[in-house]
């Protein structure tokens, strides 16, 4: 099949045609390379009969090189992360493992989180690195991932600007038997070697990352991460909760108000934020809006007027948002999301360890829709681990 | 050379590493950007890309015509990103996350925008024939080659994936 270019042009025909090339480009910039492709097929691809048994004796001659080794010279050292490869150090020592033990039955002694610097959450741990995830100062929370039984905790493991070490991670399950691994979920490491010499990144004034690589765990439990730097040795102890239990939280009963029959009581906007404006409600996520929006022009198929919103989430706050609404001044239903199957309720997954760049660092802006059923008084209730919270908004044609 | 012609195995590593990195050379970036219009996601895309590579040089001894390797890999990359958007589609019945935006973007409410929203909103099969008649250049005919559907069920799903898109930009479809 050759192309032969399209068959029927009008103007929107080239439009899409030049969108779609300018699209390509962006969305295709910083993939991996081909050679890089080419290598990871090269190691994947299982060859001809002669390349597979040359691959099983070389496996073989590896195997009782690896066993001797660790009769000579003890356990291996730490496979090193740069960040998904990892390269065995022979012959290095590490220091033991000195994580505490939790019975089954007891509660998980959760190290506490601290507030170091104002655009990232408060961190556990007493350094030189912390990690920061999604937690609620009791559970850190786990997602599923599409194929394999590792479940990620996305961390970005940050560590003070002048700190310009090595640190080794390592971790298992307190209270029962359980891995704890990072990066890939194909083949996770044992144990984690991030260099902040060779891979630093700025996060805030004062403060860097020197890796984003993701815990790897298969159940719920009590975990422990030993963090060694250096001379320092830091341990840090958390509740891994699968995030599908934070969501259950927040379905709580809507309580908005009903029965609006004079002016519509709309929410004043509030804080107000340099990227987008004024700022509608409470927190940790708000709607930049004036509490009145006038729709646009066209009604959608389904029935429901689209108002373009943006949502600006305060990423020190991390952790799942769940939005539902209704109409306040007569019977009528409130939608979200910009996709074929419009839902009655909107969830975001607010990471504080996520940084797209061109966002301002400590906020997460998403744009999604709301669709009414038609002009009027409008509710929408937010629900986060930290509580409930409400705002009125008015919408005019 | 390509190793796209019929032929007995080669059992020289060293032959098929390098024939391995040429057919991957050859192909990787136009496919990658075919990917990643059809997943919107360039992780997927570089997963859909991957796939269809290895399964292009598993069975390329099956392709006879030299001349014929893009529209080969076309369709396999094609099939590997529809794939993918399925299980994605699966897993956002349950959740299907807003779209996180940067801010330094042009506009937010420009055309680019509204036009990039409305290719999100669209089935996998509608984006993946638009991607095809408009960015690859395939006549309907061929698109529906490369989709396995009959000629007028992709001219079927052109014409419902403008409109949609006119609608979304607010314009008479």
């Amino acid at each position: 099949v050759n192309g032969t270019g399209p068959s029927l042009r009008d103007p929107f025909d080239d439009e899409l045609q030049a969108f779609l090339a300018r699209e390509a480009e962006r969305l295709a910039g910083g993939a991996f390379p081909a050679h890089e492709v080419a290598a990871r097929l090269r190691r994947g691809h299982r060859g001809s009969p002669v390349r597979l048994i040359a691959s099983v004796v070389a496996a073989a001659i590896g195997l009782a090189a690896v066993g001797l080794l660790l009769l000579v010279v003890g356990p291996l050292a730490p496979e090193v992360a740069a960040p998904t490869e990892a390269v065995p150090s022979p012959g290095r020592t590490q220091p033991p493992l000195r994580l505490p033990a939790v019975g089954a039955a007891e509660p998980c002694p959760v190290s506490t989180a601290r507030s170091f610097v104002e655009e990232l959450p408060p961190m556990p741990g007493d350094g030189p690195v912390h990690p920061v995830w999604t937690s609620d100062g009791t559970a850190t929370y786990y997602e599923e991932t599409l194929g394999g039984d590792w479940k990620a905790i996305d961390v970005i493991w940050a560590a003070q600007a002048d700190f310009d070490g090595a640190a080794l991670i390592r971790g298992q399950r307190l209270d029962g038997v359980g891995e704890l691994r990072f990066g890939d979920p194909r083949d996770p490491l044992r144990s984690l070697r991030l260099d902040a010499a060779a891979q630093r990144e700025s996060l805030t004034s004062g403060w860097i990352s020197i890796g984003q690589i993701p815990l790897r765990l298969k159940s719920p439990g009590c975990y422990g991460i030993q963090v060694d730097a250096g001379s320092l040795s830091d341990v840090i102890v958390f509740e891994a909760l699968p995030v599908a239990d934070a969501q259950a939280l927040l379905e709580r009963p809507i309580e908005l108000p009903s029965d609006v029959r004079s002016e519509c009581p709309i929410t004043e906007a509030g804080r107000e934020v340099p990227f987008t404006g004024r700022l509608l409600g409470r927190g940790p996520i708000y709607v930049a809006a004036s509490g009145k929006t006038a729709i646009g022009t066209s009604r959608e198929s389904g029935g429901f007027w689209l108002l373009r919103t943006l949502w600006v989430a305060d990423a020190t706050e991390p952790g799942p948002v769940l939005v539902r609404g209704r109409r306040l001044d007569a019977h009528g239903e409130v939608r979200f999301g910009g996709g074929p199957t419009p839902s009655s309720e909107l969830r975001f997954a607010i990471r504080s360890y996520i940084h797209t760049p061109g966002q301002p660092l400590g906020w997460r802006i998403f744009l999604d829709y709301l669709r009414v059923s038609e002009p009027g008084c409008y509710g929408l209730q937010f629900d986060t681990l930290g509580g409930s919270s409400s705002i009125v908004v008015e919408v005019v044609r | 050379m390509m190793a796209d012609r019929a032929g007995p195995l080669d059992t020289s590593v060293d032959s098929a590493a390098l024939e391995l990195s040429e057919l991957v050379a050859s192909q990787y970036e136009r496919l990658l950007r075919l990917a990643v219009l059809i997943c919107r996601d360039r992780a997927d895309a570089q997963d859909a890309v991957q796939a269809a590579l290895e399964r292009a040089w598993r069975s390329r001894h099956s392709l006879r015509d030299p001349a014929r390797l893009a529209g080969w890999t076309n369709r396999i990359v094609v099939r590997e990103a529809l794939r993918i958007e399925r299980r994605r589609g699966l897993l956002r019945r349950w959740f299907d996350p807003p779209r996180e935006i940067p801010l330094d973007q042009p506009g937010v409410g420009s055309r680019e925008v509204d036009l990039r929203d409305a290719l999100r909103t669209l089935p996998a099969e509608q984006r993946a024939t638009l991607v095809l008649h408009y960015y690859m250049g395939y006549s309907v005919a061929e698109t529906a080659e490369v989709m396995a559907v009959p000629t007028e069920t992709a001219r079927s799903r052109l014409r419902l994936a403008r409109a949609r898109l006119r609608e979304r930009l607010g314009e008479r479809p």
